[in-house]
């Protein structure tokens, strides 16, 4: 910091404006990324936003934007800790695969069974991600720059980081696209039910819809991650690092006999790669390579994803009305994102304010856990299919 | 006209990644219909 207010003393004394104005714009960033970082910060601690990732997310800017540091490059240009984190944790996916052990081993499939049709909700609400793709490229982003902003719509952080890596992104996009993936998740209850009255009639907000309570064998839910994995390996073998992971995750919490490995997956495990996803995602956001329009754009993305993807739900739920005799709430459809469990919780409580005696939480968590499902095979749909025609996989 | 291609591309990937991701849960739905009735069987 003395270094530069030394160098720009003396580009002033010497009437040098150009290298002025440089050290001037290069302070400007730094302060505009200090305000950021304490923003984020406020929004995890004061709105409770995503607290676990925004705040490490908030402090990893400002860390990173104080001039001189070493801590992505040090000072004889060997590689700095967080340089080293990035590289050896993000770059190479390795931490939103364990995040993904860890969620599949906090994931309760049992509503699903119990609802099977929920399954589709699951699929419709990713409508999101491609439509959001779409705007993205209408907009000027590249093919791979615009896959990996639509998996924002995939409202699960870990499958949008994984594939802005794949596609190797730049790192400034990159942590742009993870802090719009976080943020808009904590919003879905802001963003959800605005879009939800557009679409759906009272009279359809207060369908009520029954739920068939039945046992689930403890080897059908063995077998289901174990079948899924098999299926979606075959159908797109490059989704096997993130199903794989998912659904291993599921098989040590219900086989039964891993208790203390679950415990620790969903726990421990969880914790420590958030912890240190955060801040090290955080320390990729240099004025220089975040301070620009597509950060912009992105964050505006973030929102466009959330409310195709709940209108995508909706419009779908709807259209399956027009062939069923037993309606459904076409409310539920929106909870066909993965953002578990609050896409649930905001259907049911909206369910509840048309009609208090409406209870249609079982079938919102299964369609949300199917969210789940469903934005995993999204995001790789999307790492498929741009990454065979760029040439990645 | 000019169209760009990666538009093009990218409302392929869109029909296509849609269409994949339904079959793939339809093929779910089916490996939880069948896994069902394996429960229903134990509890006879």
């Amino acid at each position: 910091m003395m270094e530069k207010a030394y160098q720009l003393i003396t580009a002033l004394s010497e009437g040098d404006m150009a290298v002025a104005a440089d050290i001037g714009l290069d302070f400007l960033g730094m302060i505009v990324m200090f305000i950021i970082g304490g923003i984020l910060i406020y929004l995890a601690i004061k709105k409770d936003y995503e607290p676990a990732l925004l705040l490490p997310i908030g402090f990893g800017a400002i860390l990173t934007n104080i001039p001189m540091n070493n801590i992505i490059t040090g000072s004889d240009g060997s590689t700095g800790v967080f340089g080293f984190l990035y590289n050896n944790t993000i770059a190479n996916e390795l931490f939103p695969v364990l995040i993904f052990i860890a969620v599949g081993a906090m994931i309760d499939f049992t509503p699903l069974f119990q609802s099977p049709l929920m399954l589709f909700f699951g699929a419709a609400a990713q409508f999101g991600i491609f439509a959001t793709m779409l705007v993205a490229l209408l907009l000027g982003f590249n093919l791979p720059e615009a896959g990996a902003i639509g998996v924002i719509g995939a409202a699960d952080g870990p499958t949008a980081i994984y594939v802005a890596n794949a596609f190797k992104l730049d790192k400034g996009l990159t942590a742009a696209i993870t802090v719009a993936a976080y943020s808009y998740m904590s919003l879905v209850p802001i963003i959800q039910p605005p879009v939800i009255r557009l679409l759906t009639t009272a009279d359809e907000r207060k369908i009520r819809m029954e739920f068939h309570q039945r046992k689930v064998s403890k080897l059908a839910k063995i077998l289901f991650p174990i079948l899924v994995t098999i299926v979606a390996g075959l159908i797109a073998p490059e989704s096997v690092a993130l199903v794989g992971a998912l659904m291993f995750g599921n098989l040590i919490r219900e086989c039964g006999v891993l208790n203390r490995l679950s415990e620790t997956a969903q726990n421990v495990l969880s914790n420590l790669v958030t912890l240190l996803l955060g801040i090290t995602i955080g320390t990729t956001m240099t004025a220089s390579s975040f301070l620009n329009w597509k950060t912009l754009v992105v964050m505006l993305m973030g929102l466009v994803a959330f409310i195709f993807d709940t209108a995508g739900g909706v419009l779908f739920a709807k259209f399956i009305n027009l062939f069923r005799k037993e309606k459904i709430n076409p409310m539920i459809g929106a909870a066909g994102i993965s953002a578990f469990p609050m896409s649930a919780r905001v259907i049911q409580k909206m369910a509840k304010e048309e009609d208090p005696m409406n209870y249609i939480l079982m079938q919102s968590v299964a369609a949300n856990v199917s969210g789940q499902l469903g934005s995993v095979v999204a995001g790789s749909m999307i790492l498929v299919l741009v990454g065979r025609l760029i040439g990645v996989n | 006209m000019n169209v760009n291609p990666d538009l093009i591309n990218g409302l392929e990937i869109t029909v296509v990644g849609l269409l994949g991701v339904f079959s793939v849960l339809i093929i779910f739905y089916v490996i939880v219909i069948l896994l069902g009735r394996l429960s229903s069987r134990e509890d006879e």
